[in-house]
């Protein structure tokens, strides 16, 4: 296409002109007149050769005026362009201030290899990287670059080391050139982690005050807000500063030793996997405990507070042998966390500093170490006299918290605990068991205080404290001193099963308590745990006095102590169930479809009964139901529900639910029977609305009175749920699940406590479903039955009497 | 020989006390997930092959006495070097600390 001359380009110019003031009468605007800043900016630009880019926040866009002298005669005529004849006319498009447009395709519009999209990818992540995003990003290479130095600088000194000292009395020349070399490159590595160092000094500054400039901007923005004083953000804001400092700093130290451990087992040769096995496997472990083991843990290796001065090596030793074993929680610290909280407590209590407070400690401190030195006549003066070096208030706190061997291994310390909580008074022993807290439970299990219990190994044989001479022997028996004696021998009451039993045996013996991880993990450990015990009461039901496990009756004894006298299998099965994978858990806690199937003749048709007007009470039915049920010849016939066994295994189970005469005897008659007094919920509902009559339940506006129908909708739960004999409110309650959700928790009620519904409220709506369905002869429910709630499903099979 | 003021209370040495409880808490625990691999470290960096797999095989049955056993009799002055690592490592981290905030 051939150029167009000056005459042409005129022409163009009035042409556009004129399209411009048509376009702007379209849209109501007045063209824009350029500020005198504009048209200095035009000016400029046209004078570096580039179209002059101004914002005209009210101007509709138009292609850029070309600077020209003359005007030219529109080259195609007056008629409208097309984008490549205006491209021709009037050169590319420069860039306008408008929407950002996507960036074209590197590599063109074809399907991109694997390192093509990482580029872009990681291109793309560049960009958006925010300023603390990069911050972070510096510090994290200003660490690893101090600590390759820092490893490097320690590596070399210990070259040195050993280059040092007597043995350069006897070196050759050559090992002193050696000796001689190592020094120079140790002073070069100095000399680079004190650079490095001061580098990330300078990044983690730089990231403190990106912080602190947030903080400062938020509480700005507050005070602007009027919700904040000026004065009170200042001193929130210098409070913050301090804390970042101290905060920030200790972090970044710890993790600049973790980077140079890390570097240290890199540098084990073919010693580094299974080295780095281990040390990953043992901090897994410590994050996977409950917080209260993990500050038993801290306190126990002298980290988090004072550990009666013995800084971790006997209870060190044990944390460690311990974590190895993958053992958890109280079995395995025992007496350290025991210790641990105690101290807590006191510290607390110290810390507190109201006089009568520490009265109450210090009488209680001088009593315990009095019982404690008293009982044990054989402990290690030594003990007492570093102990008695520290004084005062600290010396019975170093006592109280005392992580020594002998102490925590015979239990010498619990017992003195509790000798000395038995001479306090009661109105003051209260009070300092409430601030020990959960301590309390440990020294004396769930019932409370008790009588002093025997410390489990004689206090003669108390390990002496760690000289150095030697190793300390480990103490025979960790373990806290025992709590009350939990019978495994239990009498099944109206509503148990063998799993909620079991369920509570696990609770009641704490073994629920030592359980670490998310709330998922627990539930699902639990879960698992329980599901554990229970596959061996299957397998051998008579060994626990049982002929069905799926059948037991109110009154009946059970025996479960063999399972919890082997303590090595429980502790298989605990430490199996604190170490599920996230399949495992995600399978466990997964809702099952249950597919009901009968596994009983199926119920006799049910005898005629004319409706009752008042319902009979609960408990007459109840013992109806057991008189019943004592008389009936069928061996199946329930008691209660089978807990079915929820899956530590992958495949899902088939619930069956055995069926039995006279379950449920107030529920209507069965459909066929039904007379014209009763009609279904939904039916109810029809009528009521009709009664009421429909153009009633309109409103002005034409729709339906929200109002008016609840009032219907609540007539009708309401009949419903006096039909099943429930009270209304726990109906209204149980009306809004879902009805597959509610039928999947009657495989696992623990799911109905979590939610906060007690047996009362969940049973009866169970029991009637059981009973339709064997009414309704129905051996399968498909997930297409399950839809809806279970208000809706009973509106659909409740017959209700209307009345004439 | 580490200093016996680091052998007090160490979040006292670094004030991470006056931080709010929580922060003091995943300090605290960072430290001792610190700690622990450390020890780790020290403890078994000299096993040999057999040694190796003597451990792996007691570690695998779960017996904490076993295994407490054999690290006592497998590694020299096994709880003094626990010990020393730990002190070692307070001293450590105060000096990064204070050279960070100097």
């Amino acid at each position: 296409m051939k150029k167009p001359t000056l005459e042409e380009i005129a022409a163009m110019r009035e042409a556009l002109k004129a399209r411009q003031t048509k376009e702007q009468e379209v849209a109501g605007q007045t063209e824009v007149e350029q500020t005198a800043e504009e048209a200095e900016l035009a000016r400029r630009d046209a004078a570096k050769g580039a179209e002059p880019v101004v914002e005209r926040p009210t101007a509709p866009e138009t292609p850029p005026a070309i600077p020209v002298t003359e005007e030219e005669p529109h080259p195609y005529g007056e008629r409208v362009y097309s984008p490549e004849e205006e491209e021709e006319i009037y050169g590319p498009k420069k860039e306008q201030k408008i929407e950002v447009p996507e960036e074209p395709h590197p590599y063109g519009e074809r399907p991109y290899t694997k390192e093509e999209e990482e580029e872009i990818y990681r291109v793309k992540a560049e960009k958006e990287k925010t300023e603390k995003d990069l911050l972070l990003e510096k510090l994290d290479s200003a660490r690893e670059a101090c600590a390759d130095n820092l490893y490097q600088k320690d590596k070399l000194a210990r070259g040195v080391e050993r280059l040092s000292g007597w043995r350069r009395f006897f070196m050759s020349a050559e090992k002193r050139a050696t000796r001689t070399a190592a020094e120079e490159d140790f002073k070069k590595a100095e000399e680079s982690y004190k650079k490095s160092q001061e580098s990330f000094k300078g990044t983690l500054k730089d990231y403190r005050v990106y912080l602190l400039k947030e903080k400062e901007a938020e509480l700005n923005n507050l005070v602007a807000k009027r919700e904040l004083k000026k004065e009170d953000a200042d001193k929130q804001l210098e409070q913050y500063a301090k804390e970042k400092v101290i905060e920030t700093t200790t972090k970044e130290a710890i993790k600049l030793f973790d980077a140079k451990e890390n570097l240290r087992i890199q540098e084990m040769g073919v010693a580094r996997k299974w080295l780095a096995e281990k040390t990953s496997g043992i901090a897994e472990w410590y994050r996977k405990q409950p917080t209260k083991v993990k500050i038993a843990v801290s306190i126990g290796l002298g980290i988090g507070g004072v550990a009666g001065g013995l800084a971790g090596g006997v209870p060190g030793a044990f944390i460690l042998s311990a974590a190895f074993a993958g053992r958890t929680g109280m079995r395995v610290l025992g007496g350290m966390a025991t210790t641990a909280g105690v101290e807590r407590g006191m510290k607390i209590i110290q810390e507190r500093g109201a006089e009568k407070e520490i009265g109450k400690e210090k009488e209680f401190a001088d009593k315990f170490s009095e019982a404690l030195k008293g009982k044990n006549d054989k402990l290690d003066d030594k003990l007492f006299e570093m102990l008695g070096r520290k004084g005062g208030q600290k010396r019975n706190r170093y006592i109280v918290a005392g992580v020594a061997g002998g102490l925590v291994g015979s239990g010498a310390l619990a017992y003195a605990f509790q000798e000395a909580m038995h001479h306090i008074p009661e109105s003051i022993r209260e009070p300092i068991l409430q601030k020990i807290g959960s301590a309390k439970e440990w020294l004396f299990g769930k019932a409370g205080v008790e009588a002093p219990v025997k410390p489990k190994v004689p206090l003669g044989q108390a390990p002496e404290m760690p000289s150095g001479k030697g190793a300390v022997p480990v103490p025979e028996s960790p373990l806290a001193p025992e709590a009350p004696e939990i019978s495994g021998v239990v009498t099944v009451q109206k509503g148990d099963s063998v799993w909620k039993l079991l369920e509570k045996q696990l609770e009641s013996r704490g073994q629920f308590d030592e359980l670490g991880g998310n709330a998922e993990e627990i539930k699902a450990a639990k879960t698992y745990m329980i599901d554990a015990l229970k596959d061996k009461v299957v397998v051998d039901p008579k060994a626990f006095g049982l002929t069905n496990p799926d059948l037991i009756k109110p009154g009946q004894k059970i025996d479960f102590s063999r399972l919890f006298d082997d303590q090595q299998k429980l502790d298989e099965i605990f430490n199996r169930a604190q170490n599920l994978s996230e399949s495992e858990v995600k399978n466990i806690l997964r809702p099952k479809p249950v597919e009901i199937k009968m596994n009983a003749p199926m119920a006799e048709p049910r005898p005629e009964v004319a409706p009752e007007p008042e319902r009979v009470a609960k408990p007459e039915i109840e013992a109806e139901i057991q008189v019943a049920q004592s008389l009936t010849e069928s061996p199946e016939a329930p008691e209660v529900p089978e807990e079915p066994r929820t899956a530590a295994i992958p495949e899902p189970e088939v619930r069956t639910v055995a069926r039995g005469k006279g379950y449920v005897v107030n529920l209507p008659p069965a459909p066929e029977e039904v007379s014209k007094h009763f009609v279904s919920g939904e039916e109810y509902e029809h009528l009521l609305r009709e009664k009421e009559g429909i153009d009633k339940l309109l409103d002005e506006s034409g729709l339906f009175n929200k109002d008016a129908l609840e009032a219907i909708s609540g007539q009708v739960d309401a009949a419903i749920a006096q039909t099943i004999n429930m009270g209304i409110s726990d109906y209204n309650l149980m009306k809004g699940i879902n009805l597959e959700n509610f039928i999947a928790a009657t495989n696992q009620p623990t799911l109905f406590v979590e939610q906060g519904f007690n047996q009362a409220q969940w049973e009866p709506i169970k029991r009637t479903i059981d009973e339709y369905l064997g009414r309704e002869k129905i051996t399968e429910i498909k997930p297409d039955d399950l839809k809806g709630t279970v208000g809706d499903f009973f509106k659909k099979i409740i017959k209700i009497d209307v009345g004439k | 020989m580490p200093s016996q003021n680091i052998q007090e209370d160490i979040l006292k040495e670094l004030e991470i006390d006056k931080l709010p409880p929580e922060k003091q808490e995943e300090i605290l625990t960072a430290m001792t997930e610190l700690i622990l691999k450390r020890i780790t470290l020290r403890v078994l960096q000299n096993f040999s092959e057999k040694q190796k797999e003597e451990f792996d095989q007691i570690c695998s049955g779960g017996d904490q006495e076993k295994i407490n056993q054999f690290l006592l009799v497998n590694v020299p002055d096994y709880e003094r070097v626990i010990q020393e690592e730990i002190g070692q490592f307070k001293n450590e981290i105060k000096e990064t600390v204070d050279a960070l905030l100097a």
